[in-house]
């Protein structure tokens, strides 16, 4: 798992289009769910992965190899799916002021229907918090290669997972919590296989 | 510090929400959005050529708003060009209507660079000077008895040199 994680070695060549194409079939689907989570919208994520993978094509040239490409790539995207979260509350908002005073249709009831709770709950987490969840509950990284792919401590990971948790275990029910480990007496975590890489 | 985990069943439903509402397979590298961007993107030697004109014409822009006030200094030397080709001494002498009467038979008659000289020659032989430069109208003499007012030429054919009668008759006297 840490391979993924490494300094981009000499198949990483900045500017390199196949070395992107490679990168772009590898972190297309982590990318995906991730993002999927972010903003609650499967064609949103899609479209803000693209749109990630076009603002990295971009800046794919004065990419500095001693970082890890795939930490890179998320940074951009959450970025992008951020600014997607921030659009799309200026739009809701925008469309509360023009109802304003009018009965208006109120939300769709089959997109309400169509539209997980897990997923609903999960898009109402801050960003980089739904992001961290995904990342080490569905992904399998651990606290550490999320802070290393993140740019951002152990401890930070620490606390956003656990506001997630609370979270959703108050929407959700309370095993979704968690548990601490017991099989485990080490503490040596073992992730599970990722489900989101190179399955593409 | 050990990681809290989520309980199996708790973890599939996870998976199962996430997959469910977003494809598996991404599309081809050939078909994603960057690979269109990469169609659309002009190449740096043309992205070098715009900049050169972009920055051309800014110059110019520049220059012919923000420069100072040009003067009309291509009216003379316009002038002075012609004047020059048709052998006249470059000048800004203003041409009197009569000028433009006299020289019809050139082709610049219009021109207001007409030099003292092209109206001297135009002036018929038989004519006397003094017609046009007698502060009198017609300059008949009357009666014999008129004396030839004193002009500022000479006079053309007198022959001894010091004579006070002009030998030929004004036109305008003879009627």
């Amino acid at each position: 798992m840490g391979a993924e994680l490494e300094p981009a070695s000499a198949a990483s060549r900045p500017g390199n289009r196949d070395d992107f194409d490679r990168l772009y079939r590898e972190n297309y689907p982590r990318l995906l769910r991730t993002l999927y989570a972010i903003t609650g919208d499967a064609a949103a994520a899609e479209d803000c992965v693209q749109e990630a993978f076009v603002k990295a094509w971009r800046a794919w040239p004065r990419f500095r190899p001693e970082r890890a490409p795939e930490g890179w790539l998320h940074q951009i995207a959450v970025n992008t799916a951020i600014s997607y979260r921030r659009r799309a509350k200026l739009r809701s908002i925008g469309e509360v002021l023009r109802r304003l005073g009018r009965p208006g249709p109120g939300a769709d009831p089959g997109e309400a229907a169509t539209m997980p709770d897990l997923v609903t709950a999960l898009a109402a987490l801050p960003p980089r918090v739904a992001a961290d969840f995904v990342l080490r509950y569905h992904h399998g990284y651990n606290n550490r290669e999320i802070a290393r792919l993140e740019g951002v401590s152990e401890r930070t990971v620490g606390a956003r997972l656990a506001q997630a948790r609370d979270e959703l275990s108050r929407r959700l029910g309370p095993a979704w919590r968690g548990e601490l480990p017991t099989s485990d007496p080490t503490g040596v975590h073992l992730p599970r296989e990722r489900s989101g890489v190179g399955d593409a | 510090m050990p990681e809290r985990e989520l309980p199996e069943h708790i973890r599939r439903q996870l998976s199962e929400a996430l997959d469910g509402g977003s494809p598996l397979v991404a599309p081809l590298p050939s078909q994603a959005r960057f690979a269109r961007v990469l169609d659309a993107m002009p190449s740096p030697r043309w992205r070098l050529r715009g900049l050169k004109v972009a920055v051309a014409v800014g110059g110019i822009v520049v220059v012919a708003l923000a420069g100072p006030p040009q003067p009309r200094e291509w009216v003379v030397q316009a002038v002075n060009d012609i004047s020059r080709q048709v052998g006249l001494p470059a000048g800004s002498a203003t041409p009197s209507p009569q000028e433009s009467s006299t020289t019809s038979e050139q082709p610049e008659r219009n021109e207001p660079a007409e030099s003292p000289e092209s109206h001297e020659t135009t002036v018929g032989p038989g004519e006397s000077p003094e017609a046009s430069a007698s502060p009198v109208g017609d300059g008949t003499p009357q009666g014999g008895q008129a004396q030839p007012q004193a002009s500022p030429t000479p006079e053309p054919s007198d022959g001894g040199g010091g004579g006070g009668h002009s030998p030929e008759p004004s036109p305008s006297s003879g009627g």
